[in-house]
């Protein structure tokens, strides 16, 4: 880092993967209020740029969830854009889904000091003097017909003040490292980057520098996804305030977007638990009021548990849930109780043992499921 | 496994009733006692009544009904409150109207008039929830069952009705087919088996299915764009590419244009420096070389310095001397003559030419005049002017030549002495003033004017060299003045250009260093030029250390490109043009492809979309193949039931009769039928009628074929309350403990409800009531 003077700090707001206009369906439900509530949180971004005291802001693209969004979305970004863009320098790179130059275009009409980075090599950065000092910026709108390799391109002009990368793309280890068309940006090119701060967007977990590797760190962050697209995503989810200065590595800091997050409550076991309601409780114990829990339900069941009546109570407290049942039936003591006794029911459990117990893999998952499910079904009649 | 249903409460307006009894729910037996005609049995009917109804076309259930109208005269009615399926239920019935209301929770269902036989929705609908609550819809199985009703005991029979009934039971497979079914179709429109029909609504997994058709006719559409764009693409891609490397090289050569250009800069002021120094050179030479002429001629001229010299029109005064010095030699001769008189005079006097005097040539000169002047003057004027000027001279001749006439006629020789003289005179004067100012006048003579006259012009030409020579340095100052004051050249120099004056040491040489002392014409200049060539010297010195100072390093030039700027803009210049014409192209082909390109999402969102997709795709796949193999389950598992339902019926009774007459009795045993069933009683096999049995023995059997009934149906999960009214008629007390004993043990698990007046066998049992009725008067 070369800044000439000696207290310059530059406060950067970083966000990526916004994905306006996405469906939410994971959510089931839930889809319609998470969508409104990601989009409202999106609208309070210029106050917290104002609050924090950001000098720039940095979109690293899938602003937009589809590369032709609606009218109603378009407008709803073209404002929040305006309005960020009205006190301060705003840089946005296209993504993978925004990556038509159709979706852009319609942000350029915000105007203002909105410097959309559309070229697929790097060239001269767009430089702003901001009041923590000048500060360059260096994008890519990644095309793999125009440029295969535009790291390559990548040159650290001579001028003082904070150098910044802004790019969409899949690190080594990230989903969309093995689809064809995502920009790579393996750790060693990351790390050869002459650059103060090389904000990242695609992943939708949110990776500090520090995530970067020892062996070649980079002074790269992913901010994550604004709200969970789905229950897979859980921890905060929002915007990073990076913080550079002088001969130090860069500070980032991650702040909630405020839309409701996923809380992973791991592997529950439900063990000793009498009902669906004491497994419900069980996991809400582990879970914060304002989440939405997701986790796997573990261990022995001493009785004929319902996952689905188990997500059914916790909906009830939290507003939506995600649970992925790993419980051993096979291994209940009640059921093998069940399949001791002459009744219909302990007839369809030893049957239903018995077929699962010479399968493996789906087939013998699928068997156990088809036990669990006539169960219920005559428990319900 | 779900809970037994139980009594909790019943409230009734019914026959001797008219109030509210409450059941407790611990695992023993309900027991209600109470002397006969204080409504044991009726309170028991009035607990199913509420629930089933009477079947008003029976005149058996009209009769019955009429009999159990309310003794104070009020409507006749009854609410029970029931806990089944794990919730409690509270149903009231008014038997005047059949109307019934169910409370469940919050939620209250009025049905309306219920017919227990009826066929409409409400009547389905009530009966679906009595088989979910109790297992029956209607009343009539469990009268032979689990409602022992006193003297009905007498009347049981062991028969195949009993697997019928129990066929009722297994309506809970049934229902869980349907739900199992149901719930395959809320997710596949499929036919669950062969056979079946398919829906028409779409589940969730048809839909994904669709929409994975759908995203996969998207790709398929893609990818055949992209195969019809493929060539453009390539083309798109190829151009894409040479672009980039085309701007890499621009950028790469502009990047080496200014070092280049420097150097080419510092290169040309060099050779600029070189020439202005050779100039200055030559032109101090040229001073020097005027400077050594003028030196050389000015030493020359010393030689003469003390000498008179000679006039400079000396040359023409030699002619002239000559012809006077001639004349005179010719008019002394002639006079001598003319004295002896040994000649006449001669015209040698006459001085006109042609021997016409001069007015004579003006006159003459002037009627040429008036002749050219007719064309501009008009005729006459000229013509007169002409005349005029004509006769003048006509007459100036005429009178001359009267005169010389008069002479070649012979002049008086006197005369022509005196003339002659008087031209002698004339001459002399005239050669004295040619001799004026001549050095040597004295000894100038005809014989010695040819050296005189050398020597004039070795003079002369002395003069001219030396008056050449200064003013070529006159010239050559002048021009060094000029020169110099053209130039601008700064003077400062700093310590490494002072290493860099031998650069030019040798071509300044010497004469640099030759003091300027010298005061000859041209000196100034002489010195203005050296401090010239000193600044020239130093400023291409500074210049030298600039050039060696610019750096070609790190500019890698294509191959075929000279390293001077020159051939890098020539090579430059024509990457543009190839680059701009790439661009242009690119241009073309972008708009091409724009033009050719269809609303479309990006392949990567769609590839992502279709993952997800497949993913829902094989959740619900897997689920519906789970909902088939519970199905599947359930029914083989039902089969199996169904095959060992005599077998177990007659075990489940013969267990039962074992504990009433403590292994006396069984096992029963039957044939092809239940109808032909026996009792083993040691090594006989005895029919269920008495006798061979005895009368307690018949009625231990019966009890034993109801409460095995009652087990087989609890077996199918199906345990309603049992309601027993009289357990310990005709029993002795050994027998009645053995079946208050098993009674007990049943109510461990399900409610038991027993009706009893007899006082000294409860108190032999040590049974209190729960439930003291009184007799009352109708």
């Amino acid at each position: 880092m070369d800044f000439e003077r000696d207290r310059i700090l530059i406060r950067l707001l970083h966000i990526a993967d916004v994905h306006l206009g996405a469906s939410y369906a994971a959510f089931g439900p839930l889809a319609d209020s998470r969508r409104a509530a990601a989009l409202e949180a999106f609208r309070e971004l210029p106050e917290h740029a104002a609050y924090l005291g950001a000098h720039a802001v940095l979109v690293a693209g899938d602003l937009f969830d589809d590369t032709f969004p609606t009218d109603r979305v378009r407008a709803e970004a073209r404002e929040v854009v305006r309005r960020l863009a009205s006190e301060r320098p705003v840089f946005i790179v296209p993504g993978n889904h925004d990556s038509a130059p159709d979706a852009l275009p319609t942000i350029n009409e915000a105007k203002g000091s909105l410097f959309v980075l559309a070229e697929p090599t790097f060239g001269a950065p767009v430089t702003v003097v901001t009041d923590g000092g000048p500060l360059h910026i260096y994008g890519i709108a990644y095309d793999w017909a125009r440029d295969p390799d535009p790291l390559a391109s990548f040159q650290r002009a001579e001028a003082p003040g904070a150098h910044v990368i802004l790019l969409h793309g899949a690190v080594q280890d990230a989903p969309h490292w093995e689809a064809g068309s995502a920009l790579r940006l393996p750790h060693d090119s990351l790390a050869r980057l002459d650059a103060d701060y090389i904000a990242l967007g695609d992943y939708h977990r949110f990776r500090p520098p520090a995530g970067f590797g020892q062996d070649s760190p980079a002074p790269a962050c992913y901010p994550g996804s604004f709200a969970a697209l789905d229950y897979t995503e859980t921890g905060t989810h929002g915007f990073v305030l990076c913080e550079l200065e002088p001969e130090k590595p860069p500070q980032v800091t991650l702040h909630s977007s405020g839309v409701q997050a996923v809380l992973d409550v791991g592997e529950v076991d439900v063990g000793g638990c009498a009902d669906d309601a004491e497994v419900a409780d069980r996991i809400a114990d582990r879970a914060d009021e304002t989440s939405l829990p997701t986790g796997a339900l573990e261990g022995v069941p001493d009785y004929d548990l319902d996952a689905a009546a188990v997500a059914e109570h916790l909906r009830a407290r939290f507003g939506g849930c995600h649970l992925v049942d790993h419980t051993r039936l096979y291994d209940a003591a009640w059921i093998h109780e069940l399949a001791d006794r002459p009744t219909i029911r302990g007839h369809v459990a030893r049957l239903g043992l018995a077929r699962a117990g010479g399968l493996q893999g789906e087939e013998r998952q699928t068997q156990l499921r088809a036990l669990r499910l006539a169960l219920h079904a005559l428990e319900s009649r | 496994m779900s809970e037994a249903p139980r009594f909790e409460r019943i409230e009734m307006t019914y026959g001797c009733h008219e109030g509210s009894f409450e059941f407790h729910d611990e695992p023993r037996p309900v027991l209600i006692t109470g002397d006969n005609g204080a409504g044991k049995s009726t309170l028991a009917e009035a607990l199913l009544r509420a629930l089933f109804g009477f079947h008003r076309k029976s005149g058996a259930e009209r009769e019955i009904l009429e009999l159990r109208r309310p003794w104070s005269g009020h409507p006749m009615r009854a609410v029970v409150n029931l806990r089944a399926a794990g919730d409690s239920h509270l149903i009231e019935r008014h038997f005047d109207t059949g109307e019934v209301t169910v409370h469940g929770g919050e939620d209250i269902h009025d049905f309306g008039v219920v017919r227990p036989a009826g066929s409409s929705a409400q009547d389905r609908k009530y009966r679906s929830l009595l088989r979910e609550w109790l297992g029956f819809g209607e009343l009539g199985p469990l009268t032979q069952t689990v409602w022992i009703r006193q003297g009905d005991l007498g009347q049981t029979r062991l028969e195949d009705e009993l697997l019928r009934i129990a066929d009722g039971g297994h309506r809970a497979v049934g229902g869980a087919h349907k739900q199992l079914v149901d719930a395959y179709h809320r997710l596949s429109r499929l036919p669950f088996e062969p056979g079946a029909k398919r829906r028409s609504k779409n589940g969730k997994l048809d839909t994904v299915v669709e929409e994975i058709a759908s995203v996969e006719e998207e790709i398929r559409a893609v990818r055949s764009r992209e195969a019809e764009r493929r060539p453009l693409l390539q083309r798109r891609d190829k151009l894409g590419l040479q672009g980039a490397r085309l701007g890499r090289e621009i950028e790469s050569l502009e990047a080496a244009l200014g070092p280049l250009s420097q150097r080419d800069t510092f290169l040309a002021q060099l050779r600029e420096l070189h020439r202005i120094h050779r100039q200055a050179e030559e032109l101090l030479d040229s001073i020097r070389d005027a400077r050594r002429g003028a030196r050389t001629a000015r030493e020359q001229t010393a030689d003469f310095a003390e000498q008179t010299r000679y006039p400079d029109d000396f040359e023409s005064r030699a002619e002239a001397l000559r012809a006077l010095w001639d004349e005179r030699q010719h008019l002394a001769g002639e006079l001598t003559s003319v004295a002896a008189g040994e000649a006449q005079p001669a015209v040698v006097l006459r001085a006109e030419p042609l021997g016409v005097p001069i007015p004579a040539w003006i006159l003459a000169a002037g009627f040429i005049a008036g002749l050219a002047l007719i064309p501009a003057v008009g005729v006459w004027p000229g013509a007169l002017v002409a005349l005029f000027a004509l006769g003048g001279a006509l007459l100036v001749g005429a009178l001359d030549r009267r005169r010389n006439g008069t002479m070649a006629s012979g002049p008086e020789p006197d005369i022509y002495a005196a003339k002659a003289r008087e031209r002698l005179a004339e001459l002399e004067g005239r050669i004295e003033e040619k001799m004026n100012g001549v050095p040597d006048a004295d000894t100038l003579t005809p014989d010695t004017l040819a050296d005189r006259l050398r020597h004039h012009r070795w003079q002369v030409k002395v003069t001219a060299q030396e008056a050449k020579a200064t003013a070529r340095t006159d010239q050559l100052a002048e021009e060094a003045k000029s020169f110099v004051e053209g130039l601008d050249l700064p003077r400062t120099l700093d310590a490494a250009t002072v290493l860099q004056r031998d650069f030019f040491a040798a071509s300044v040489g010497a004469e640099e260093k030759t003091p300027n002392s010298e005061t000859a014409p041209g000196g100034t200049a002489e010195e203005q030029l050296a401090e010239c060539l000193r600044a020239v010297v130093h400023q291409a010195a500074t210049i030298q250390v600039q050039l060696d100072g610019v750096s070609l390093a790190g500019h890698n030039l294509p191959e075929g490109v000279d390293a001077d700027a020159k051939s890098v803009e020539r090579a430059l210049s024509q990457l543009r043009r190839t680059h701009r014409e790439s661009v242009g192209e690119l241009t073309e082909l972008e708009l091409d492809l724009a033009r050719q390109r269809h609303v479309s999402r990006p392949s990567l969102v769609i590839e992502e979309l279709l993952g997800r997709l497949r993913r829902e795709e094989e959740y619900h796949g897997m689920e519906a193949r789970a909902l088939t193999a519970a199905h599947r389950l359930i029914t083989d598992a039902h089969a199996r039931f169904q095959e060992e339902d005599q077998t177990r019926l007659l075990e489940l009774i013969s267990s039962r009769l074992a504990s009433l007459t403590e292994g006396r009795l069984g096992p029963v045993e039957s044939g092809a039928g239940l109808e032909d069933a026996v009792v083993r009683s040691g090594s006989r096999q005895l029919a269920l009628v008495s006798p061979p049995l005895s009368y307690g023995e018949l009625q231990s059997v019966l009890m034993a074929v109801r409460l095995g009934s009652a087990d087989f149906l609890a077996d199918l999960e199906i345990q309603p309350p049992l309601l027993v009214d009289e357990p310990f008629a005709h029993l002795d007390v050994g027998r009645a403990e053995e079946v208050w004993s098993l009674l007990c043990q049943i109510a461990r698990s399900r409610q038991v409800i027993v009706m009893s007046q007899d006082r000294l066998i409860l108190e032999h049992l040590g049974a209190s009531p729960d439930i003291q009725l009184t007799a009352r008067l109708g």
